[in-house]
């Protein structure tokens, strides 16, 4: 678990102050203000915490699964790996690592848009109700759903794809399959959305993951 | 008699290896000593590469047998790790690192304690120059550097057992001299190292025993020495003379002579056929000149060189 750790808290310290990331950490929040200065109150017939929530999700999901799959691509064909694999580091360890570094850094995220979009819904909107605080950890649990299957859907992209442009594309094609499986059991009024989504988000992205971890192992360096 | 036996540190035995259709290594076998230095020659594609990532334990499936200090591999590779120190061929980092932050992650995943990790570097870094671009990013750096910092992650840990895939590619005259010593001197402090090279006076400048491999296959192994000496010891006779000669075609037609090389109007270097006896015909071509009265001030045999080894087996001659 030690070496695990390490690599973990080295994606990590790389990631969060990546390009992208920098877009995620500033842009996901800046779409929750965006949302409360131009939108006319009259129009927002939901709150604006669960309306960021939805929005934030769905393009840090998307951001966060093609960024994990063009540095896997990328490292994957400069070798980047051999150096760790010839020390006793387990090929699992590799993704695992690089999964949680980037969903945390999502959730994270996502977790500052969407308060500060229940926020305004506080302060500003006078949407003051008892549910506010179910409806967003509700949001949260969804957008976190999302998040997981979208970066073990990134993972496992990058370890298949040989090539960026096919990493895009794949990435692209499953991203939008991935995220309906959440977002239909809320739309379709089912019983208990949230549960399901929370399923969802663990069975698809344990399965992602199994899958990615299977194919690298499965990858000669 | 009290010289002490080296044990084997590694030892390939019919070890092959396909790519699909590809035969990459076609049984190949070799011996390395402790404290050995081994280098492994070969052109572009020979199998160079393989062999090592099956040394390393990079490679797993293949068919053969490999024991590193008596272990069967890849069942122990896991002994391998502890001991190893590697550069492969294009050394690469994760570019949003720097040196520091590179070089501290591999310390660690070696099992370093911070404080050594930090003696190790401080000594290593400025050993080859690079204590000026240890908070630089991987990404800012020239290829040689990054070759630099290769070395520096694989020498990190003080391993006993060093692999170098062509270490001094991409380096500047400075830097290859620099890493040759280091490595002269780690193979003096008793660190068993097989580097692989293009480059022959790289190998020969450094190697005790060398391994010529083509095809896969390895066509010969053994010391400088021993290698020149399969081929016959001279290779051709270098004639000094007074007068000046201009017609080595006709000379050329002497029964045993491969080729004539005439770099001046009085100076000939007259290459024998190995299957051939060089008195023999060396006799028949001083009769030669001496019958069109050319003077002769003096013959000189001319031994081969390890270029000529190497020639001789990689470009078609042995197989």
């Amino acid at each position: 678990m030690k070496i695990f750790y390490l690599l973990f808290r080295d994606e990590l310290s790389g990631f969060y102050k990546s390009k992208v990331m920098l877009i995620l950490w500033i842009g996901l929040p800046l779409i929750a203000i965006m949302s409360f200065v131009f939108l006319p109150e009259s129009e927002i017939d939901i709150s604006l915490g669960i309306a960021t929530s939805s929005i934030v999700s769905g393009l840090g999901g998307l951001l966060a699964a093609m960024m994990l799959a063009i540095h896997i691509i990328h490292e994957k064909s400069r070798n980047v790996y051999e150096l760790f694999l010839i020390r006793p580091v387990k090929k699992s360890y590799i993704i695992l690592a690089k999964f949680f570094s980037v969903f945390l850094c999502v959730a994270l995220a996502c977790l500052l848009a969407i308060s500060l979009g229940f926020s305004i819904d506080f302060l500003f909107l006078n949407r003051f109700s008892s549910h506010l605080f179910e409806n967003a950890i509700d949001s949260f649990i969804i957008s976190l759903s999302i998040i997981a299957i979208d970066c073990a859907l990134g993972a496992l992209v990058g370890i298949i794809a040989s090539s960026v442009i096919v990493g895009i594309i794949l990435v692209y094609i499953a991203y939008n399959f991935a995220s309906l499986s959440v977002i239909l059991p809320i739309i379709s009024k089912m019983d208990h959305p949230v549960l399901m989504a929370m399923v969802s988000g663990f069975v698809l992205s344990s399965l992602f993951l199994i899958l990615a971890i299977w194919f690298f192992k499965k990858k000669q360096f | 008699m009290n010289k002490k036996v080296k044990e084997i540190f590694v030892s390939f035995q019919d070890v092959s290896k396909n790519y699909r259709d590809v035969q990459a290594l076609d049984q190949i076998s070799f011996k390395i000593k402790e404290g050995e230095v081994f280098g492994y020659i070969g052109p572009n594609g020979a199998g160079k590469t393989t062999t090592i990532k099956i040394l390393v334990g990079l490679i797993r499936d293949f068919r053969g047998d490999y024991h590193f200090k008596g272990k069967m591999m890849p069942e122990s590779v896991a002994i391998v790790s502890q001991m190893l120190g590697y550069l492969p061929q294009s050394v690469s980092f994760q570019e949003w690192r720097t040196v520091d932050q590179a070089l501290k992650t591999f310390g660690e995943l070696s099992g370093l304690k911070n404080e050594k990790i930090e003696h190790e570097m401080k000594i290593l870094l400025e050993l080859l120059d690079l204590s000026n671009v240890r908070y630089k990013k991987i990404s800012e750096l020239s290829g040689g550097m990054i070759q630099k910092v290769g070395l520096v992650q694989a020498l990190l840990h003080n391993p006993n057992f060093l692999v170098l895939d062509e270490p001094l590619s991409g380096l500047d005259p400075a830097s290859r001299f620099k890493v040759k010593s280091i490595i002269k001197g780690l193979s003096r402090k008793g660190t068993t190292i097989f580097f692989s090279s293009h480059i022959l006076s790289d190998v020969q400048d450094i190697a005790d025993r060398i391994a010529i491999i083509k095809n896969g296959r390895i066509l010969n192994t053994g010391s400088v020495d021993e290698l020149k000496s399969e081929l016959s010891a001279v290779s051709a006779v270098e004639f000094q003379l007074i007068s000046e000669f201009n017609n080595i075609k006709e000379l050329g037609a002497i029964s045993g002579i491969r080729h004539i090389e005439q770099p001046s109007a009085n100076k000939l270097f007259v290459h024998i056929n190995d299957d051939f006896d060089v008195d023999e015909v060396c006799n028949q071509v001083l009769k030669y000149l001496i019958k069109r009265n050319v003077q002769v001030k003096k013959f000189t045999p001319v031994e081969h060189n390890l270029d000529e080894v190497y020639l001789r087996y990689v470009k078609g001659g042995q197989n």
